[in-house]
């Protein structure tokens, strides 16, 4: 089970963002997207999270394009987390992790919840009001709501998880626990799919990844077959190195 | 809603009955509470009490209710806390239409009927809806700044029209004209007012339903579509239901500013900010408040009236400014 991304081209009026791009998101996997400010990154995950349509090519999740699903089975089959979320108004914390609840609340509402708040580690934030949170707080409450709005739909069914760069503004402490739950919620049935910037986190938590450049994706594989000297150094223009052994990468 | 909000609507429905009571009873001239109960009224004082009183004072309640809930629904749809009734131009197209009628036809017929004034004012605001609709391609615009900018353009449109017509009128015409725009609710009449619930009441329900979408929207328009929500149809319903409440309550009664502004603010800071709570307590608070103004404008300055829209200014702005500065003082401490 997968979502297979097919022939994705895309381009606002003139400039071509996304070009010819193929990938596929599997179960049970981290797919990290990588690439330079401005290369699609995220237009990508726009369409693939069913936000607009491509000019031409597919989304396909398990089979069923993601045109002939309705709005509230795309929301049960996927979620996605973005890069940061304002809210105008003093909503609680609880309130706002409990928006990621798209069905009726039955009996195992509260239970789920807790579950949730447990693995993100923010029961102490639930009472305080959103907007006085920090940022990294705020990321770390929008990433239990986006998790909360999968626990929705029965464990049977696959599901997927889409991150736009789910760790900047974390302390490194918050983001090795943030991909560590990645971790084992990828081992619950999830398909993963990452926008994420920091090149170590990628290399040593992803299974595969994609490297894009101007609209195209020019490398995509497992892991380690993917991040080598040069394909990175290609991508950024820069030099960078990769040290296999430690599962280190220096770019300065 | 959680326990202490459920108390303050609970509250706020005591308070609303309680309010009424004394509002009906009082007046120009009062009717003592031991009568009403004991169903010993004289025929004049039961004339009064179900002719003018009970009309009059279901109005204003009515017109507070459909003020205050559009204005906290276009707030969560628009997430901006300064949105309010006014803003979708519909109150000054039921203006512009009530002014149309009384210019151009001279008062000749305003004095024929007293149903022409409000049906001139529902077709007016109802042409606006069906104006705004047309331009925002069925509110289909991503994004909520060109539907708000659409309706400042239409608003200062119709502001150009009143301004006309205001410039052609002759005194009596102005007189009335700015009766009207000032807010009454002298003209209460049972045969007005029953069409009127019977609009606004499935209305009301209706966007009490939404108030779990509206709750998701504060989210962003991107994050409630990846949550399932239908945003075109919501904005088209949240903009219809509020057109048709204020369209209503705005013939019916005229101009009233400040509450649609203010009430779901209030709600706000005395209870939370979730909508099922602030629609609900929108509608109790509002009916409440616009009661109380109503009735200080009929016994203030005996035998004559304030406009109510004077009151609700009045007791609304410094009321508003003291839960401000005491909601801060508890947030410094």
């Amino acid at each position: 089970m997968s979502v297979e991304i097919q022939n994705i081209n895309y381009r606002i009026g003139n400039k071509i963002i996304l070009n010819d791009v193929n990938l596929s998101i599997k179960n049970n996997e981290i797919t990290s997207i990588i690439g330079p400010n401005g290369s699609g990154k995220s237009s990508l995950l726009k369409i693939i999270s069913g936000d607009f349509k491509a000019d031409s090519g597919d989304v396909i999740f398990d089979d069923i394009n993601i045109t002939s699903m309705s709005l509230l089975t795309q929301a049960l089959t996927r979620s996605v987390m973005s890069q940061s979320q304002v809210v105008v108004y003093d909503y609680t914390v609880k309130d706002i992790v409990e928006l990621g609840w798209i069905s009726n609340k039955h009996e195992k509402f509260e239970q789920l919840l807790y579950e949730v708040c447990k693995k993100c580690e923010i029961f102490d934030l639930l009472e305080r009001k959103y907007n006085s949170l920090s940022g990294g707080e705020q990321r770390n409450v929008n990433f239990a709501r986006t998790l909360f709005q999968l626990s929705v739909k029965d464990t049977s069914k696959k599901r997927y998880f889409f991150l736009d760069e789910p760790t900047e503004n974390l302390d490194i402490a918050h983001k090795i626990k943030l991909m560590n739950i990645l971790n084992t919620v990828k081992h619950d049935g999830f398909g993963i799919l990452l926008i994420i910037h920091d090149l170590n986190l990628a290399y040593n938590y992803s299974d595969n990844i994609g490297l894009i450049k101007e609209g195209k994706l020019k490398f995509f594989g497992k892991t380690n077959d993917i991040m080598t000297n040069q394909n990175l150094s290609y991508i950024f223009d820069t030099s960078v190195e990769v040290d296999k052994r430690n599962k280190i990468i220096k770019y300065f | 809603m959680s326990k202490k909000q459920l108390f303050q609507l609970r509250f706020f429905i005591i308070l609303l009955f309680l309010i009424f009571i004394i509002s009906i009873l009082s007046g120009s001239f009062s009717i003592s509470f031991s009568d009403f109960i004991n169903n010993k009224l004289k025929p004049l004082h039961s004339s009064v009490l179900y002719e003018i009183r009970f009309p009059r004072v279901i109005l204003a309640a009515l017109v507070g209710a459909s003020l205050s809930v559009s204005g906290a629904c276009l707030q969560g749809l628009f997430r901006n806390p300064l949105a309010d009734p006014g803003l979708i131009g519909v109150s000054s197209g039921a203006a512009l239409g009530v002014a149309t009628t009384i210019v151009l036809t001279s008062g000749f017929f305003a004095s024929f009927s007293q149903y022409v004034l409000p049906i001139s004012g529902f077709i007016g605001s109802f042409l606006t809806i069906i104006l705004l609709f047309y331009i925002t391609k069925g509110f289909g615009y991503s994004g909520m700044t060109y539907l708000l900018l659409a309706g400042i353009a239409i608003n200062a449109f119709a502001g150009v029209g009143i301004g006309f017509l205001t410039y052609l009128s002759d005194d009596q015409e102005l007189r009335s004209l700015t009766f009207w725009t000032m807010g009454s609710f002298g003209g209460a009449l049972w045969d007005l007012l029953i069409p009127a619930l019977f609009c606004i009441i499935p209305s009301l329900i209706w966007v009490i339903r939404l108030s779990k979408k509206l709750d998701i929207i504060q989210l962003g328009e991107i994050e409630a579509q990846r949550l399932g929500v239908n945003i075109k149809k919501l904005r088209f319903s949240i903009i219809m239901s509020s057109a048709i409440i204020v369209g209503v309550s705005v013939s019916l009664s005229g101009m009233i500013g400040f509450v649609g502004l203010i009430v779901p603010h209030m709600i706000r800071m005395m209870g939370g900010v979730q909508h099922n709570f602030v629609l609900k307590s929108s509608i109790i608070f509002g009916a409440c408040l616009m009661i109380i103004a109503d009735l200080l404008s009929r016994t203030l300055i005996l035998p004559a009236e304030l406009p109510v829209g004077l009151i609700t200014s009045a007791i609304g702005s410094p009321f508003f400014l003291w839960l401000i500065f005491t909601i801060r003082n508890q947030q410094l401490k």
